[in-house]
């Protein structure tokens, strides 16, 4: 890690091939499932641009794992402010619903079953409560801790297990709805 | 959740003795803690999308010395205009008419969006025509 850090300290062009390659589709889903699809190949590119620009001034005092997923929740909020200025951040929702799980690509499924349940887990975190996506996204995507979670979205540890305890039980009815577990 | 003291451990926050303990003789809470696993494990089977996109194309921040040298050498240029005073050869005018004026003012096209140096070339601009006034 220390040496892909001094790489991209130093501006060399194969720490960043490398930054994407190691990071691009955990960014990419992070992005994708709290921004939307629509502009999460713009939104992933600009947090490279991002680290590109401020790399400089990283200090190693946290993960850097956790600076790079902090730039992107950031990136996130932006772009979902532009979209409502109004709105608070438990208000703001992604751009689309279940239906465009059609259109994601993977790998052939075993049955329809278990497509199905894919789809529906996707589905669900897509329809939690912006704050509570966020927790659950930056855990299960950024690898962060709850401490880390709770810096960087500036609240109260508690308040971010508290919101990852309701994210869970979310999901869980949710794919209780759908009749899947 | 039928527990909720233990709330840490069942979104995997923790792992305590105690819970390890509890759930041991807590059917519910075993249920909890394997419904949650299986809510996570299926989120992680489930997300796979790659990142397609080409590598962004990232620039180094451009360094501007070389206009700025360039201004820095036509400031210098004028400077020794003034300094050369309105008696010197520097800026006599072999011009039989005294009211033309003696400069000519050079096209500052590359600096044209730099406030701070166009109001530099200004400053000097209006001292050299101060000049040329008093030797009138």
């Amino acid at each position: 890690m220390d040496e892909l850090i001094r790489g991209l300290q130093a501006g060399r062009p194969e720490a960043f091939e490398r930054l994407v390659r190691e990071y691009g589709d955990r960014i990419y889903r992070f992005v994708k499932r709290l921004a939307g699809e629509r502009p999460a190949d713009d939104l992933t590119q600009e947090v490279f641009i991002r680290v590109h620009r401020s790399i400089e001034s990283y200090r190693p005092e946290g993960r850097f794992e956790s600076w790079l997923f902090t730039i992107a929740n950031n990136l996130c909020i932006d772009h979902a402010r532009r979209r409502k200025p109004e709105a608070s951040l438990s208000e703001l929702a992604g751009d689309g619903g279940p239906d465009r799980f059609a259109a994601v690509s993977r790998e052939p499924l075993e049955s329809m079953e278990e497509d199905e349940r894919r789809c529906a887990i996707l589905a669900a975190v897509e329809r939690l409560p912006f704050e509570q996506r966020q927790v659950f996204l930056l855990r299960e995507e950024g690898g962060m801790s709850f401490r880390e979670i709770a810096e960087t979205m500036g609240c109260p540890l508690n308040t971010a297990l508290g919101r990852m305890h309701y994210a869970m039980e979310a999901l869980r009815k949710s794919l209780k709805a759908y009749g899947m577990q | 959740m039928e527990c909720n003291r233990y709330v840490d451990e069942k979104i995997g926050q923790t792992d305590s003795a105690e819970f390890r303990e509890h759930r041991a003789a807590c059917e519910g809470c075993r249920r909890d803690l394997e419904e949650l696993r299986e809510v996570r494990d299926l989120y992680r089977d489930a997300s796979v999308e790659r990142y397609r996109s080409a590598m962004p194309r990232l620039r180094k921040p451009r360094t501007s010395w070389i206009p700025m040298a360039a201004a820095a050498a036509v400031l210098i240029g004028v400077f020794a205009l003034i300094l050369a005073g309105p008696g010197s050869d520097a800026v006599q005018t072999p011009s039989p008419e005294p009211s033309a004026s003696v400069f000519v003012r050079i096209p500052l096209e590359p600096w044209a969006g730099d406030r701070k140096m166009n109001s530099a070339l200004e400053d000097c601009w209006r001292r050299l025509e101060e000049l040329e006034e008093k030797r009138r």
